[in-house]
This record gives structure tokens, sequence and C-alpha cells, in this order.
């Protein structure tokens, strides 16, 4: 093998050592280069790591918006805050240890909170940051843990202000609730300004107003040290609060509506009262309710589903309310005549087929039909209009499409129509569906909202609003940051003595027909009732109503639905009748 | 000692030429020496304030100085040929401290690196390094020719391995590496061919590249789970059979393509080729003792050096928060005893490995720039000493210690500002533990004693 000798060295030779000594400088140097880069150059910007790494800081929730509703003239708030305790809790990274035990006592003094205990302890562990563990602890159980915290290394309790409803239920789900954000959200949020901690509207009003409602966290700045013990409080820092909404709602009629439907026959149910002047939501009930400021775990896996705003969420076969726009389409296209007469047997007869009517009314002119909502009558109206024209005429009043009211989560409903057959069922469109639109029946269905907004474009002599629950949001100093204004959604162009005998006709209804339980005689009341028949259960009751002083445009309409409430008339009409009665306060029987 | 030394030892003062001792020793060497222990001692007490140990460190730290000088002294005053005499013996006895470590050595933190002396434990790899130094350059002053061979390495290196071995076996890394350019110094000094320490360098690189690309894979393999050649690769890196398929490849690759170009009338050496075969060979089988002394800790910081996203609260926390200490400090220091990320516990280690982030928090630029300064003096009078030597011993040895000084200053200082991966070499002088700051001062000592004599006494 050949052998490579470093050619021309010599033992004495400096030259290896001086190059080893000048990386050895050139070694130094960078060192000293890398010095003055980081202290230097980077300094303040390494100094303010430092000062972020010292310190910590301790959200304090910012009291949110305060909400008002209307009370008559007066408006009084519904959503306030109130100082409840909190749990914070800061982990000691390097001990770690003593952890289970901390987690043994909150959970011993905290029963039903179990997993959220265990979730936060671990987020806090991993975090190193203080993290609340719990908001809206009981007294008993905060000053408990205070007196033990001597004990509980890391565990904090403070007070913050937390959302309180004033009405407990009141209008819950037009309000909704706020909590604090989870993943989910703060993934969904993306780089947006919500941080993991903070307090977020989580559905209604506090989630659809959340950019105005929530303000601006404070918090108090500790010293910290590496294991996030805290060595003192640096500063404190103010919280600013959110923005007031004041919303078009009027106590009076949504206590009587909700109410009314608590005491319904099943409980459950919904109304919506809507200013027929301007598309204000004077009320929204959905029942059962929740109380926003209760531990609204305890009312997951409850059947009634008390979390689904039936008002809007909701979507149900209309029965005869339908009927005015049967109505309304026949006197307005085929120049019906209101004196033509049918018999009605309690049957009528298409083909083979058989379509029944709830009673056997006898022959019946139209006041009468629509008074007492004779099916037979209106199988033959519906039959001689056809179905475009009511189904066209249904849209423009609103019905199945989303009424786009400022609280998210409406539900569509559905009128259907010869293209919506063909797309969906590959079919044409037979006679018999006709006749179970024209009584509201079969594939149609509608929200209690666009019944609402319905009979107030029936009280209004056809404007349909876009229905609001928000009339303005006010800043500090009371400047409007927000106005809900009235907005024509469609305008249903019928002849002015089409509207007369529409008028006429549903104030036969309150009279003398099955709407006579919402009847007064100081006031100008139209109605419908609504039966629906349903496949899955008991019969619906619908109850649809406009009311407005003689001589003046009616000021509230309505539509009550009970769900398998049966008969419209006996379990809808008393709660639409105390609703105009909150509304249009009887006068005085001596 | 030997009656052949002792009378030697003696004449300085009889002949009445101490003060001619005192005045050629390096006093700008001693002054250095002592303000960094000084400045390490100082620092000490801030790291050790906190939890009230500070009374017991200083006196151990105090007491490990003490000692230090006085080996420092006696080296100083000993000629230091008598370690070239008796190279071999300091060699065996060094071995076979090394050996009995591993035996009867105590396990501090997961390495068997130490001594139990009663009162504290000692770390033999501190001093044995300085006798692989002396070792080596013994060897090298002794066969002066046949070093700038590629076969009269052979030898020399086989007595470094042996140190190398053991310490890996105990296992500790940090001490290994910092052996690495105190024996390539000598060599590279005592004019061994530049192609040899090439072929050294690609072998280490493969004995550590390999633990930690497999390491690393281990990591982030999934990274790749949608490229089926690179996931293929990452696998087989973890798993030993397929691992050495690879590398058998890469062998028989290089032998086929050697071949090829020797058909295509390139020639290159058989030679050459063999020494291929050897690195990869040796560097795959090395791999695997390295494999057993890294532990998966150390791995982590090696690997989040490279990609801090692999362990951004782990290994990369600790990087982090001495940048921080470090460039928090500005120009003047937060003052003695504030530094907010050492006193509040940000800054990990701050005692040992990262006294100087310590020191940069604290005294700021100003202040760590003087240690700079200070520091590299002690590594440029070692080279120096190293020229001036009056024989190719003395200057193997300086120029090893050189090295030492050296690499462990940039690695420690490195790693404190996020320059070097964390690998846990200590700051010598400065950083607390007492074996290493004898050692240390040992080695100042023979650098004084070979100053001393560079002209013919």
């Amino acid at each position: 093998m050949r052998n490579f000798p470093s050619s021309g060295f010599s033992a004495w030779d400096d030259r290896r050592i001086f190059l080893l000594s000048s990386l050895g400088t050139a070694a130094f140097a960078l060192l000293v280069l890398r010095l003055f880069f980081l202290q230097v150059v980077r300094g303040p910007e390494m100094a303010r790591q430092a000062d972020l790494n010292r310190t910590q800081i301790l959200p304090l929730l910012a009291p949110r918006g305060l909400v008002w509703v209307r009370n008559g003239s007066a408006e009084e708030v519904v959503l306030e805050n109130a100082p409840r305790f909190s749990v914070f809790y800061s982990c000691d990274k390097k001990a770690g240890t003593g952890l289970e035990k901390i987690e043994a006592e909150l959970r011993a003094r905290l029963p039903g909170f179990e997993s959220v205990i265990r979730r936060k302890l671990n987020e806090a562990r991993k975090s190193g940051k203080i993290t609340r563990v719990l908001s809206n602890v009981p007294t008993e159980a905060a000053l408990a843990l205070l007196e033990r915290r001597v004990f509980l290394p890391g565990v904090n309790v403070l007070v913050e202000p937390q959302r309180r409803a004033r009405y407990g239920s009141l209008a819950c789900h037009v309000l909704g609730y706020a909590g604090e954000v989870d993943e989910s959200e703060l993934k969904r949020a993306g780089n947006q300004s919500v941080r993991s901690g903070q307090w977020i509207g989580k559905s209604g009003l506090e989630k659809a107003f959340d950019g105005f409602l929530r303000g601006i966290d404070g918090g108090l700045q500790f010293e910290v040290d590496a294991a996030g013990r805290h060595v003192q409080v640096v500063q404190r820092i103010a919280s600013v609060p959110g923005n007031d909404l004041h919303l078009t709602l009027d106590r009076r009629i949504q206590s009587a509506a909700e109410a009314g439907l608590a005491a319904s026959v099943t409980g459950r149910g919904a109304a919506v009262a809507v200013d027929p002047v301007s598309g204000a939501i004077l009320a929204m009930a959905s029942s059962p309710g929740y109380d926003p400021s209760a531990h609204l775990g305890d009312y997951l896996g409850n059947p009634a589903l008390p979390f689904f705003n039936r008002a809007i969420q909701g979507v149900y076969p209309p029965g005869s309310i339908f009927k005015i726009v049967t109505a309304a389409a026949g006197l307005n296209q085929i120049q019906w005549d209101t004196r033509q007469t049918f018999f009605c047997a309690g049957l009528f007869e298409l083909g083979n087929r058989e379509f029944g009517c709830w009673s056997k009314h006898g022959r019946k002119d139209f006041w009468g039909a629509v008074a007492w909502s004779c099916n037979v009558y209106f199988y033959n109206l519906g039959r001689a209009v056809g179905v475009d024209a009511i189904e066209s005429l249904a849209k423009e009043f609103g019905l199945g499409e989303k009424s786009e009211l400022d609280i998210p989560g409406e539900s569509t409903g559905l009128i259907p129509g010869r293209t919506w057959k063909k797309s969906v069922f590959r079919q044409n469109w037979f006679e018999g569906d006709t006749l179970n639109l024209c009584i509201g029946q079969g594939a149609a269905t509608v929200t209690p909202l666009q019944a609402a907004v319905y009979f107030g474009a029936v009280a209004n002599r056809g404007t349909v609003w876009k229905p609001y629950t928000v009339d303005r949001v006010t800043g500090p100093d009371n400047r409007v940051l927000y106005k809900g204004v009235a907005h024509v959604r469609h305008r249903v162009d019928l002849r002015e003595t089409v509207w007369d005998n529409v008028h006429r006709a549903v104030e036969g209804v309150a009279r003398e027909g099955s709407g006579r339980v919402a009847f007064r005689p100081d006031l100008k009341i139209g109605a419908k009732t609504g039966t629906a028949q349903n496949p899955h259960g008991d019969d619906h009751a619908w109850f649809a109503a406009f009311a407005g002083r003689p001589g003046e445009p009616p000021g509230l309409a309505l539509a009550v639905f009970v769900e398998n409430g049966g008969h419209g008339s006996a379990a809808a009409g008393p709660i639409a009748r105390d609703m105009i009665n909150a509304f249009y306060p009887p006068p005085d029987r001596p | 000692m030997t009656p052949e030394i002792v009378p030697q030892f003696f004449r300085v003062g009889e002949s009445g030429r101490s003060h001619r001792f005192l005045a050629r020793l390096d006093w700008t060497l001693v002054c250095a020496v002592l303000a960094l222990t000084a400045l390490g001692l100082t620092f000490i007490f801030s790291a050790k304030l906190q939890g009230g140990h500070a009374p017991a460190f200083l006196a151990r730290q105090g007491f490990a100085t003490a000692v230090g000088l006085l080996a420092m002294g006696v080296l100083a005053l000993l000629p230091y040929s008598v370690f070239q005499t008796y190279a071999k013996g300091i060699y065996v006895i060094s071995v076979a401290a090394l050996a009995a470590t591993l035996v009867v050595g105590t396990r501090l933190r997961g390495s068997r690196s130490w001594i139990d002396l009663g009162a504290f434990y000692f770390q033999p790899v501190e001093v044995t390094r300085l006798a692989l130094a002396v070792a080596l350059a013994a060897y090298a002053a002794a066969r002066e020719r046949d070093l700038r061979y590629w076969t009269g390495s052979f030898k020399p290196l086989s007595l470094a391995a042996v140190h190398f071995g053991l310490v890996l076996l105990q296992p500790d890394l940090s001490s290994t590496i910092v052996m690495g350019p105190m024996t390539l110094a000598v060599l590279f000094a005592a004019g061994v061919p530049l192609g040899l320490l090439g072929t050294l360098l690609a072998g280490v690189a493969l004995a550590l590249g390999i633990p930690l690309a497999a390491t690393y894979f281990s990591v982030v393999g999934d990274r790749w789970i949608d490229r089926p050649v690179i996931h293929w690769i990452s696998r087989s890196f973890q798993e030993t059979g397929p691992l050495l398929l690879i590398w058998t490849g890469v062998a028989a690759g290089l032998a086929g393509l050697w071949w090829f170009l020797r058909r295509w009338r390139v020639n290159i050496s058989g030679f050459a080729l063999a020494i291929a075969l050897v690195v990869v060979g040796g560097g795959v089988a090395a791999s695997f003792v390295v494999d057993r002394a890294i532990k998966p800790y150390q791995r982590k910081r090696l690997i989040a050096f490279v990609d801090p996203a692999v362990d951004p609260l782990g290994a990369g926390y600790n990087i982090r928060q001495s940048e921080i200490a470090v460039g928090s400090g500005r120009f003047v220091g937060k003052g003695f005893l504030s530094g907010s990320q050492s006193q509040l516990g940000f800054l990990p280690e701050k005692h040992t490995d990262f006294i100087f982030s310590l020191v940069a928090e604290e005294t700021g630029f100003l202040g760590a720039l003087g240690l700079l300064v200070v520091y590299f003096w002690v590594v440029w009078r070692a080279f120096d000493i190293a020229m001036t030597a009056r024989d190719l011993f003395g200057r193997y040895v300086a120029v090893s210690i050189g090295s030492f000084f050296a690499f462990a200053g940039l690695v420690n200082i490195g790693m404190a500002m996020g320059l070097m991966p964390v690998t846990g070499v200590p700051l010598p002088f400065l950083s607390y533990g007492g074996s290493g700051l004898v050692g240390a001062y040992m080695a100042v000592g023979l650098l004084l004693s070979i100053h001393l004599r560079r002209y013919i006494l």
C-alpha cells in the first residue's frame, strides 16, 4: 500500500499551530458578533420577551353589554351582569405534582363539573398559563376554596362580572347565551380577536351581536417565576364594557306569550308577534325555554328540546291559517264570487280519493267557509284557482323562505309546487296535491315567524317586512352604533277590494267564527285558526291574528303555534288573546 | 517523585533563581484564570441565591479552587518533561482510572462518571483527558516522522480510541466531544496528513449522524407518510437490519462507482476506495456505540437545534430562554442579582451549563464582552506558549490544551447564544463543578510549566 506523507512538513512548522489559533480567534470573533447581535441589535426585543416571561396576565372578563327590551313606552334591562366567583388555576410547571390533590379537592367541592375541571386543569398544566377553571361558582364553594387557599397552591378565586338574565328564561331563545370560547370556535375564528378563555355569544342575539356586546377584557398583570408561581401584582388593567342592545321586544307581550305557551296543553310551542307597520318583532317565544344563567348542561337530554327555537327553527304544516292565501288568490286571480256556496257533508271526492273536512258544515258561502274554516269550500276554491296562483301568492307572503331575521338559524320551510315536485319526486303535480296545499296540508311547512310575518302582511294590506329584533345598539356615550331599519321584502299586490274582502273575512273569524276566543268589541281584530294534521302525532294548533284600534292601522300581528295542541281555537287562541290584551290593555270593566 | 527530579526541583530555589521563576511565570495567564474563577464564584452565588444554597455551593467551589491552585502550582514547578518520561505509565493509569470508574463509579443523572470520595464526587475524565493529551504528545514527539504517514497515525488513534470508548461507555457524550479537538489538534500540529483528518471527521460524522437521523426520523417520520421513498428510508433508519442493508448498499455503490470510473480511465487509487469503505464500515460500527451513549434528551436537544419545531416546549425551550436571558441584558445588564430570566427560574442550569447567560443577563454586553476577552486571552496564551515551547512535547501538550479551552468555550458560549446545540459542555473556570475546575487549573499548570521552561533552564 502506498503511503502519503504530508509533504514538506517540519515538526517545528508554526503554520499549523497558527492556523489552529486563527480558528480559535475566528470562533471568538463569531461569539462576540453574536453577543453584539443578541444584546445590542435585538436587545430591546429580547427585553420585551423577558418581560412577557416575567409577567402573566390573568384576564378578567369585561362586562358584556346590557340588553334592553320595551315595556310599553318604557325600556328595561333583561340581560345584565352580576359579580360571580370564578376559580382560576395556574400550574406549577416544575413541581407538577400535587395536581391530583388539587383536582380531587376541586371535584369534591364542585360536584357536577368533574369533566370540565379535569380538562381545564390539564390545559393549565400544558400551557403554563393562568386558566379559568370554572366560572359562576356557587358562593359557598367559592368561600370554602378561598379558606383552603393555603393548601391549594395555584388556585385563585376571583370575582368577575357574569351574565345574569333578570327574568330567567324570558325571551331566552331570542337573547341566547354566552359562554367561554371552546376549541372548535377558536379554530373557526382563525386569527380573529378571540383568545382562549374569553367569553363569546353562543346562540341567539348574544351570538349574532357578539361583536357589539363583547367588551375588552382587562386583567391583573402578575410577576411570575418559571414555575408559574405568582410573585406580585404589577398592574391592574381595566376592562372596557360592551355596547348595549335595545330590542324591539315588548316584555308585556313576551311574558303573556311565554306564560300562555307554558300553560298550554303540551307546553311546547311558539308564538311570534310583529309590528305590521315596521316588521319589528314585539314578542318571540318558544316553549319550553331555559335560564341562560343557569347550568345549561342540566337541559341537555331534555326530550322537549329547550334549546330549540321553535319560532324560527321549527317548520310545521300551516294548516288552515294558510286558507287566507288560497282565499286571496281566488278573490284576486279569478274574481271568485263570495256569494257562491258549497255544501259540506264532511267529505270531498276527487276521483276515487276522499278529502275530509273536520266537521259537517252544511251549505256555506265564502264568509261562512272562512269563519268556520270549511275544507270542502276551500277544496272547490283551490281547484278553481289552481296551484300556480296559490304557490306564487304564498311565496309573495314570505312563506317557505327565510325571513332574514337578525337572529341566525332560521329554517326555510316549504311551499310545494309543480317544479318542486318535479325536481324532488320526478312526478307530475296532481289535483290532490292542490287540494292538500289549499288547506295548508301536504308538503307545505312554515315557521311560526313566517306565519306571523304573513299575517302582518295581511294586516297592513300587502307589505312583507324583514322582521328584526334589534332596534339599536348604543355605545358608552349613548351614541347609536347600529340601527335596525324597517325593510320591505315583498309587496303583495292585490286589488283594494280584495284586501277589503280578506279583512272582512278574517274579522268574521274573530267576531263569529272559530276565532271568537280572541274577540274584543273595542278593537278591530282579524284572526284565522288552524288545526294542522301531523303525520307524526297529534294535530298542531295554530292561531294567527292581527289587532288594531278601529280607524288606525293594526298595531300587532301574531302567530301562535302549539305543538300537538289539537284545535287551534282551543289550544292557541287563548294565548293569542292574552298577547293582544297585553298589547292593548282591555278597558276597565265597571 | 524519583530522586532524579527532586534535586532539579530544589535547584530552582537553591541557586537563588526563585526570582527568575517568578519573573518568568506567565502572570497574565494566571491573572486571567483567577479573574475567570472569581467571576464564576460570584455568579454561582447569584445563581444559587434563590434557593438559599449559595453558601454550600460557594464552599465547594471555593475548596475546588484551592485544590486547583495547589495543583496548578505543583504542575508549574514540576519540569513538564517528567510527564514525557512517564507518559506510558500516565496513560496506563488514566485508562485504569476510567475503567475503574465504570466499575466502582457512582451513577449520577444516568452516567457512571463519578467516583465517590466521601465529601464530594470526583469526575476522573476531567483529569484523564489531560493524561491523554500528554500521552499523545509524548508519542507524537517521539515518532515525529511516522506521523506524517497514514500508517503512522494508527497507534496514536488507537490510544485515543480507548479513552473515547471508555468515556462513551459511562456514557458521557459532552466530555467525549471536547476530547475530539484535543486529540485532533495534537495530530494536526504533528503533521498528520490532512486527508487522514478528513477521513476521521467523516467517520465521526457518520457515527454521530446515523443515530441522530434515526431519532429525527422517529420524531417526524409521519411527515413523509405520502412520499413512499423518503418514508421507507426514514423507517429503515430506525431498525438495525434495513439500516445495515442501506449502508452495505452505499459501500457497494462506492465500489461499483470506483470500478466504472476505472473502466472509463478515471484512475482513483485502490487506497482511496479502501479508505472510503473503512470510513463507511467504521462509521456505521461506531454509530452503534454512539447510539447507546446518547441519552434521549440529548438526541432531542441536538435535533431541536436543527429543527426547533420538533420539541418547542422541551429542548427548544432552554435555548430560547437562554437567548432571551443574554439578549435582555442589553448593553449594561440588569444588575447583579437582578436578572429576571435567571432569578425567576426561566434560565435552566444557570450555575453550570448556562452560567454565561447569567453573566450576560446581569452584566450586559460590557460584562459579557469582558468575559469573552479574558477567556480568549487564556486560549491565546495557550497557543502562544505552544509556539514558543522549547520541545515538541511541550508544544503538542499546549496545542491540545489550547484547543480544549477554545472548543469548550465555543461550544458552551455558542450554546448559550443559540449558535450551538445543547450538549452540556461546561464553561472552564466558570461553570460550577469541582473536578472541571481542578482539571482546568491542572491544564493551566502544565501551560505555565511549559512557558517557564521555554528557554533551556
